[in-house]
């Protein structure tokens, strides 16, 4: 809706922001919410959102900056809302909006049961004390201003589940999975069935080691932080994953078989993309295998190489 | 509690083409479709999900809604008061056993069940997709009650007791649900959702209130209610506003009905020259 069809106490964006300053939104570990890229959050998982909003002005004249009139105050509020779940909500301490009397932190507490993504949106709203407002001005309630209205839901939404292939990753202590102490800081697990045409998620696992998490990627309370893991090392669990399958399903990886036929998501379907861009075909990402391994592993790590092998993430 | 071990992440499905296993089963009975084998092998999981469902505990809990369904008269044909019943008795039970799950409520997860555990209770409630030309329907839209949105005739019924609460939820009629829900710009919010529709349901009880009588319909009032909501909610949104206010302004909304009731002044006049 173009604001020349707002109603006239309606705040262009300009005008909010000479005001006041308003943060990020961020998540419980400090991050912005909207960088997240389905990768962190899990099904039946809480999250705690939280917006810091600053005036930057002395608050009369930020009263006067917005043309407040006696007995009107504003609040500031936040509304949330899943469309993949059909679920919405407010604020923490909502549904009143919270008065703007000074720095002021909004909390939103998205419950577990959403999924897919997040839209926020961040709105001023109207509060009347009084029941003598003069004519023309704003309804208790209204609002007066909302970033959405100029911010696309895109801007404003926060991924949950992204769509991309995503491989199981689980946190166990390697000394009580296989029962010594291991230095290693992954292990990769297939199931002894697999073929090409199953899910990669069903029978594949990537185990990180809990015991070298605590160790070496921790958070300063030593609670393990895989996302800290540098993306060099992640390379490697990468080039390992396509190595190990490729050893397992060799017999069938020379089979004269229709591979574009086997669906998104599966085995088939990951070594098909994989193969093809390090060797140009499945047959002969194959036959590298069989006859120059160290040159197999090679090309592998060239196709998942980062931007720097530098360790830092 | 549910029925299945904390933490116990279920099968999903998504996509423009989850109806297609299906196709073939078109138009067979509902008994014969209430035991149908399925393949957890190359059903998708949510890679978090440690802890994920068996075959036999799909297998059991399919057992233990039919023996449920038997007691709740299937598969003999509902009848509108039998399939309100059903609705609410429906969304109960289900949101009982997988009360917990960190999964309960994802679209997903129920266009996986819908279309591989208990289809039969989808076809019993809604029927097949009818016939289009005389052929099986394709695509999403015609085998929406089966898909991931909110058309899914099982997530449907949990979410209108979730929203409405049983109570109201076995007292209001297929366009109230409607009215609400496909406003989502205040429908979408639960609270709000409830609190309307509670409201809109007192007035029908109430003998000296618009809706629904004194010349309206229930279903016509309650559109022409939400419509009136639906602006206010534009200026003033409804999420902001306490009970209180949501219920003072659907009443004024209802008070105002003889007014909507009213048709277009073109139309008093005849026609417009």
């Amino acid at each position: 809706m173009p604001i020349e069809l707002r109603p006239r106490w309606c705040l262009s964006d300009d005008t909010v922001a000479e005001v006041m300053r308003l943060g990020d939104w961020v998540n419980q570990n400090g991050a912005r919410a909207f960088d997240q890229d389905g990768d962190d959050w899990k099904p039946g998982e809480a999250q705690i959102l939280r917006r810091d909003i600053e005036p930057l002005m002395d608050l009369l004249d930020v009263r006067r900056h917005l043309s407040l009139v006696a007995g009107q105050t504003m609040g500031v509020a936040a509304r949330w809302s899943c469309g993949l779940t059909n679920n919405a909500g407010v604020h923490a301490s909502g549904p009143t909006p919270v008065n703007l009397d000074g720095p002021t932190t909004l909390v939103v507490e998205i419950p577990e049961h959403v999924g897919g993504s997040i839209e926020i949106e961040t709105c001023l709203v109207s509060r009347w004390g009084t029941d003598q407002r003069p004519v023309g001005s704003s309804p208790d309630g209204a609002l007066i201003w909302s970033d959405g209205w100029t911010e696309p839901p895109r801007d404003r939404s926060i991924l949950l589940e992204g769509d991309g292939l995503r491989i199981p990753v689980r946190t166990v202590s390697f000394t009580d999975r296989y029962d010594s102490p291991a230095g290693s800081l992954w292990a990769i697990e297939l199931e002894a069935t697999i073929e090409l045409d199953d899910l990669l998620s069903n029978v594949v696992t990537v185990y990180l080691n809990d015991d070298v998490l605590r160790r070496d990627f921790a958070h300063a309370d030593g609670e393990p932080d895989p996302a800290s893991i540098p993306g060099a090392l992640l390379t490697g669990v990468s080039s390992d994953l396509v190595r190990s399958l490729t050893a397992t399903l060799i017999g069938e990886l020379n089979d004269d078989r229709s591979w574009n036929e086997l669906a998104e998501g599966t085995v088939g379907s990951m070594l098909l993309l994989r193969l093809t861009q390090a060797f140009g075909s499945v047959a002969d990402g194959a036959e590298a295998y069989e006859n120059d391994q160290p040159a197999f592993t090679r090309q592998l790590n060239d196709v998942f190489a980062p931007d720097t092998w530098r360790m830092t993430r | 509690m549910s029925r299945f071990p904390e933490g116990t992440h279920l099968p999903r499905t998504a996509g423009a083409d989850t109806w297609r296993p299906l196709l073939e089963l078109h138009g067979r009975s509902t008994e014969e479709i209430m035991d149908l084998p399925f393949d957890l092998r190359n059903a998708q999981f949510h890679p978090a999900g440690a802890l994920r469902i068996g075959e036999n505990e799909l297998a059991e809990w399919r057992a233990d809604l039919n023996s449920w369904a038997y007691d709740h008269h299937f598969p003999a044909a509902l009848n509108s008061e039998r399939r309100s019943s059903w609705d609410v008795e429906l969304g109960k039970r289900l949101l009982a056993d997988v009360d917990g799950l960190p999964e309960a409520q994802h679209p997903d997860v129920w266009c996986w069940i819908a279309t591989n555990l208990i289809p039969h209770f989808i076809v019993h409630r809604w029927g097949w997709p009818a016939l289009k030309d005389g052929a099986t329907p394709t695509g999403r839209v015609a085998w929406s009650r089966f898909g991931g949105d909110l058309k899914n005739g099982l997530r449907i019924a949990m979410h209108r007791i979730l929203t409405y609460g049983p109570d109201n939820t076995s007292q209001a009629i297929e366009q109230e649900f409607q009215s609400i829900q496909y406003r989502p710009a205040f429908g979408l919010d639960r609270r709000v959702a409830g609190v309307v529709m509670d409201t809109l349901l007192r007035c029908w009880e109430d003998p000296g209130s618009y809706y629904g009588k004194h010349g309206g319909s229930r279903a016509l009032d309650n559109d022409d209610v939400c419509i009136e909501l639906r602006l206010i909610n534009s200026l003033r949104p409804l999420c902001f506003a306490s009970d209180d206010e949501i219920q003072t302004i659907v009443l004024d909304a209802v008070k105002r009905l003889p007014e909507y009731r009213k048709p277009p002044k073109g139309e008093r006049t005849g026609s417009v020259e």
